[in-house]
């Protein structure tokens, strides 16, 4: 790095632009911080136009003006464009274009608000559908006099768990209700079972687990149809269920 | 009557007022300022170049760019003449070295105390100029134009002369200083 001295020694070399392209930008770097040097310069660059005002001598051709007024004539009108002072109406067309873009974009806006609403709205709709076809299938379960009613209770005394299920041959749906169950060991499910009166295999009808206070609800809509149950039972079994019951069952009713 | 002819018939049209109706695109406030130094930058580029073909390019390259980017040069930074005197010489050394102009020659701030508006002005502070260049000593007087007009670098000068680098430094400085002391007695 060269100090002030060594610039300003090299100052004349600068305005008579003698320096590698490298060691000028260094030059201007250190001319945007010194005053003096700046002062300097413009002293050299005035005797250089002096210098330079002493070889006027030659009138150029009388065709040169013609020639840079011919090239004026071929520029690009951006000069001209950007100073001149424009009448106010001439910017109406503009002002329109900026007004319509900006209410297009309002629209756009709305647009987008509303098909966001009605969307929102339309889930709405098919979750409050879907809730109420469930509330149906409860109550037809639990009113129609097509549905069967078993009451189960402990096989033993202590605790006494106590179940209500509700089927409905024509849905298939079960409708199951309990209290007092006790609490399940680690990874263990209830497990609800249709036996039928024919003697077949016990259907499974859905896992569920109790809440703290030992109730649980279950409905199973699309359990076995047209089915004839002699008893329905719970069971526990590992989490997941199981196709076939374990022993010994919880409870029971018929 | 035109505006250029208004310019010309009117010294009092300052060279300000010219660059500011070239900002607003007047072409004829640009013809007006052509015919005010269209020599003084023909005759500075002939001298450096020695071809007037080459010279009258400089010439319609430096006017195109005052009509391009009459911002270029601000009437706070100096004469417009003395500027255009010293660009036209950094143009054509540009053209003798065959490199591409440099970016930077807005940063040329140049006063005189002449003035060099007016034509009559003009001719008698040239021709005092010039003989301030005539009584300066041999030994400053070439190296300083060795190294403005041919575009000789300090090395090739003290190569040139057979004198020291050294020596060729001091005395271009030493000849500017005189030229300036020279024009102010």
């Amino acid at each position: 790095m060269r100090d002030h001295q060594q610039f300003a020694d090299d100052l004349a070399l600068y305005a008579l632009r003698e320096l590698p392209a490298s060691d000028a930008a260094e030059f201007r770097e250190h001319l945007k911080e010194c005053a003096g040097c700046r002062r300097e310069l413009e002293e050299i660059n005035s005797q250089m136009a002096m210098l330079a005002l002493s070889s006027v001598a030659s009138a150029p051709p009388q065709r040169s003006r013609e020639r840079l007024l011919q090239a004026v004539r071929t520029e690009p009108q951006r000069v001209r464009r950007v100073v001149m002072h424009r009448p106010w109406w001439s910017f109406v067309p503009t002002f329109a274009a900026v007004l319509l873009a900006i209410f297009g974009l309002m629209l756009w806006r709305e647009n987008t608000s509303l098909r966001n609403r009605l969307e929102a709205t339309q889930q709405r709709f098919e979750q409050q559908q879907g809730d109420l076809d469930r509330a149906r299938l409860v109550l037809d379960a639990l009113t129609s006099p097509e549905s069967s009613h078993f009451a189960l209770v402990s096989v033993k005394d202590q605790p006494v768990p106590e179940g209500k299920a509700s089927y409905m041959r024509k849905t298939g749906t079960v409708v199951f209700t309990a209290q007092h169950l006790p609490p399940l060991p680690p990874e263990k499910t209830y497990q609800l079972w249709l036996v039928p009166a024919s003697g077949t295999k016990p259907m499974p009808c859905g896992t569920f687990k109790p809440d703290t206070n030992g109730n649980a609800a279950m409905v199973t809509p699309y359990a076995e149809k047209d089915a004839w149950p002699k008893m329905f039972a719970v069971t526990i079994e590992a989490d997941g269920g199981s196709q076939t019951p374990t022993m010994p069952l919880v409870m029971s009713g018929s | 009557m035109s505006s250029a002819t208004s310019a010309k018939d009117h010294p009092q049209v300052t060279d300000s007022m010219l660059i500011s109706r070239i900002r607003g695109g007047d072409q004829d406030a640009l013809a007006a300022l052509h015919d005010r130094y269209a020599q003084v930058v023909y005759s500075v580029a002939l001298r450096v170049l020695g071809d007037t073909a080459q010279a009258e390019d400089i010439l319609q390259e430096i006017f195109l760019q005052l009509w391009r980017k009459p911002e270029t040069f601000d009437s706070n930074r100096g004469s417009l003449g003395a500027w255009l005197a010293v660009i036209a010489r950094h143009r054509a050394i540009d053209q003798l070295r065959r490199r591409r102009p440099e970016l930077d020659i807005d940063d040329v701030i140049i006063w005189v105390d002449s003035d060099l508006e007016q034509t009559a002005d003009r001719n008698r502070a040239i021709a005092k100029i010039r003989s301030a260049v005539e009584q300066l000593p041999p030994e400053q007087r070439r190296p300083l134009e060795l190294a403005f007009f041919q575009g000789l670098t300090h090395s090739e000068i003290a190569a040139k002369t057979g004198e020291p680098l050294g020596t060729i430094k001091t005395r271009i400085r030493a000849a500017l200083a005189a030229l300036r002391k020279g024009l102010a007695a």
